[in-house]
């Protein structure tokens, strides 16, 4: 193994932890690190401590969980698929889980009790795995389960844009839309504890498919004769794709392209092995959307950027350079 | 050997029917494999060869009829078990990512591994005896989709040897190769063999098929036409009726080459 492959995922893992701490140092309330450090150790310290502990901290550990999500659901299913092009959206939990949580919008459920949102998100993202799986059969093929995936996908935006299209006023729209662009603002402790056990389980899932996706390399017949069951892989891909990205997106809205970007840009450096990339992509995810939190939060802190809307900014012109690599890799 | 009721021993398949979108590729196949023999399969496109293979390998679920290895349905048996002991190398397999030759190959030991232990010395073993056997160790480093047709059929042939498998399935190993590595890899599986292991082998050349293999099952049309020893098999009124052709057959060294001429329904005189 080549020496750069061993310090990756050290690396990765550093520069999280470092995005994390300085996730914590940003805010508008302006607070001095020593303050925000005695702020989360100590128990009681009035404002600062109301401050770094109810709102910072919530934050910064949902920013880790959701891109340590789309990035590792992203690696998972690109191998699954071997396809660079996949990305977490297709098996059609994203659309679905958005679709169960603007229902709670649309509804007014949301305003009644604040988890109603992204419970609502979580039932969307199950009911679409239950609808693919349905949909794609026990013995589907990539192809179909990708067919599957892109019909739940229309139908869910299809109904998205009804529940626009019928919004009781303009300001329920508008808030359909916002939450649609995907943020991590004002989520609290709570919305941690809804969404981390469904992400966990859902991570260990994905932890487990690393081998036969090495296998998967060889195609479907070749990873059968190796001995891997493939349905049975199939079914941990996409259950475990369902729960974390299905909490992800239940309580941050859609994030885009990190899935895609980042398991494209770390496979040289693992060697291009499906299973190696697993880790590193998890690590990746979670450095990239922490970072373009902190971005949202420094660049403009009086009217905040939307976070999907930041990832897509940084995620469009990367696919720009990727068909233009491709284009030059053809000719 | 080619009897209705197949013994407990080997890689049999019994009355096998296979149907593949509505279509009989294979009908009321009965055959067997033992271990220390190699057996060439021979036929025109389309006669099943392929099909056969990967019903032996336990891929497809047969319409009617079985694959029993040793006396047990392989269908029913544990994969990775199954995998541990019996390769299938598909035609035309390729790897999707570039990762290095070496890891490639390795891929083969994955019946072997342990849950989520690291490669052992074992391993890492299995892996050069396969590289150096296939003449591949010097591309080990290279990337796996920047080889030429022949050098990937190498290094794919060097990920089933890998697994050290003592049922080895390879169809159309030679495919693409030039004369030098095709002899190569046919001494190589003609090696597996007599060390004891059985090596089933789809083949287009006759004379390989005739000089290497212990015994050859001619198929023609899902069904098998005949099954013995090459020289009985390949005879002229034979090679006329299976695959339309005439060929120039004759020895050299003690050892049979059949060369195919012209086709049968030509004008041409050979």
């Amino acid at each position: 193994m080549a020496g750069g492959r061993v310090i990756l995922l050290p690396a990765l893992g550093g520069a999280t932890l470092v995005a994390l701490a300085g996730s914590l140092l940003v805010g508008p309330a302006g607070l001095m690190p020593e303050t925000v450090l005695r702020a989360l150790v100590e128990t009681d310290s009035g404002t600062a401590a109301l401050v770094v502990r109810e709102i910072r901290l919530p934050r910064s550990l949902l920013a880790v969980a959701i891109g340590a999500t789309l990035g590792l659901s992203g690696a998972a299913l690109q191998g699954y698929l071997r396809n660079p092009l996949a990305e977490p959206g297709l098996i059609g939990v994203s659309g679905a889980a958005a679709l169960g949580a603007v229902m709670t919008l649309y509804t007014g459920a949301s305003a009644a009790f604040a988890l109603a949102l992204p419970l609502g998100g979580i039932g969307g993202a199950i009911a679409a795995v239950v609808l693919v799986l349905l949909l794609a059969g026990r013995h589907a093929d990539t192809l179909t389960l990708i067919l599957a995936g892109v019909a739940v996908t229309s139908l869910a935006a299809a109904l998205t844009s009804l529940a626009l299209n019928l919004a009781p006023s303009p300001y329920a729209a508008l808030e359909i839309v916002f939450w649609l662009l995907g943020s991590l603002s004002g989520r609290s402790m709570e919305h941690v504890a809804l969404a981390l056990p469904f992400m966990a389980v859902g991570w260990v899932l994905l932890a487990s498919v690393g081998r036969p996706l090495d296998a998967l390399s060889l195609g479907e017949d070749a990873a059968q004769s190796l001995g891997f069951h493939l349905p049975a892989v199939r079914v941990r891909l996409v259950l475990g794709t369902a729960l974390s990205v299905g909490a992800a997106t239940a309580v941050a809205g859609t994030i885009g392209f990190v899935g895609l970007v980042v398991p494209h840009t770390l496979r040289p450096l693992v060697g291009h092995r499906p299973s190696a990339l697993l880790p590193a992509s998890a690590l990746g995810g979670a450095l990239l959307v922490v970072l373009a939190d902190i971005l949202v939060r420094a660049v403009t802190p009086t009217n905040e950027l939307k976070l999907g809307v930041v990832t897509a900014l940084i995620g469009a012109p990367f696919f720009f350079t990727l068909v233009i690599r491709a284009r030059r890799g053809m000719a | 050997m080619n009897g209705r009721e197949p013994p407990d021993t080997g890689l049999a398949a019994r009355d096998l029917t296979v149907e593949l979108g509505g279509r009989r590729a294979l009908s009321g196949v009965s055959c067997a494999v033992q271990s220390g023999e190699m057996v060439g399969l021979i036929g025109p496109n389309g006669a099943g060869k392929t099909t056969l293979l990967r019903a032996l390998a336990g891929l497809l679920a047969p319409a009617a009829g079985e694959v029993l290895l040793e006396g047990h349905p392989i269908r029913r048996m544990d994969r990775r078990r199954l995998a541990a002991r019996l390769a299938h190398l598909a035609h035309g397999e390729r790897p999707h990512w570039p990762m290095a030759v070496r890891e490639l190959v390795a891929l083969g030991r994955a019946p072997h591994w342990h849950s989520f232990a690291r490669p052992a010395a074992a391993d890492r073993a299995a892996v050069q005896r396969a590289l150096d056997a296939t003449g591949t160790a010097a591309l080990a480093d290279r990337p796996a989709t920047a080889l030429s047709a022949g050098e990937t059929a190498r290094v794919l042939l060097a990920r089933a040897l890998a697994g050290e498998p003592e049922w080895l399935l390879a169809d159309e190993p030679v495919a693409g190769l030039d004369p030098y590595h095709q002899l190569d890899v046919m001494a190589q599986l003609h090696g597996l063999a007599t060390s004891g292991r059985a090596v089933v082998t789809a083949l287009h050349d006759l004379t390989l098929a005739a000089r290497f293999c212990d015994r050859v099952v001619v198929l023609a049309g899902g069904g098998i036409s005949a099954v013995g020893a090459p020289r009985e098999i390949l005879t002229d009124a034979r090679l006329r009726a299976v695959y339309g052709v005439r060929a120039v057959t004759g020895e050299r060294d003690g050892e049979p080459f059949v060369v195919p001429w012209t086709r049968a329904d030509s004008a041409t005189p050979s």
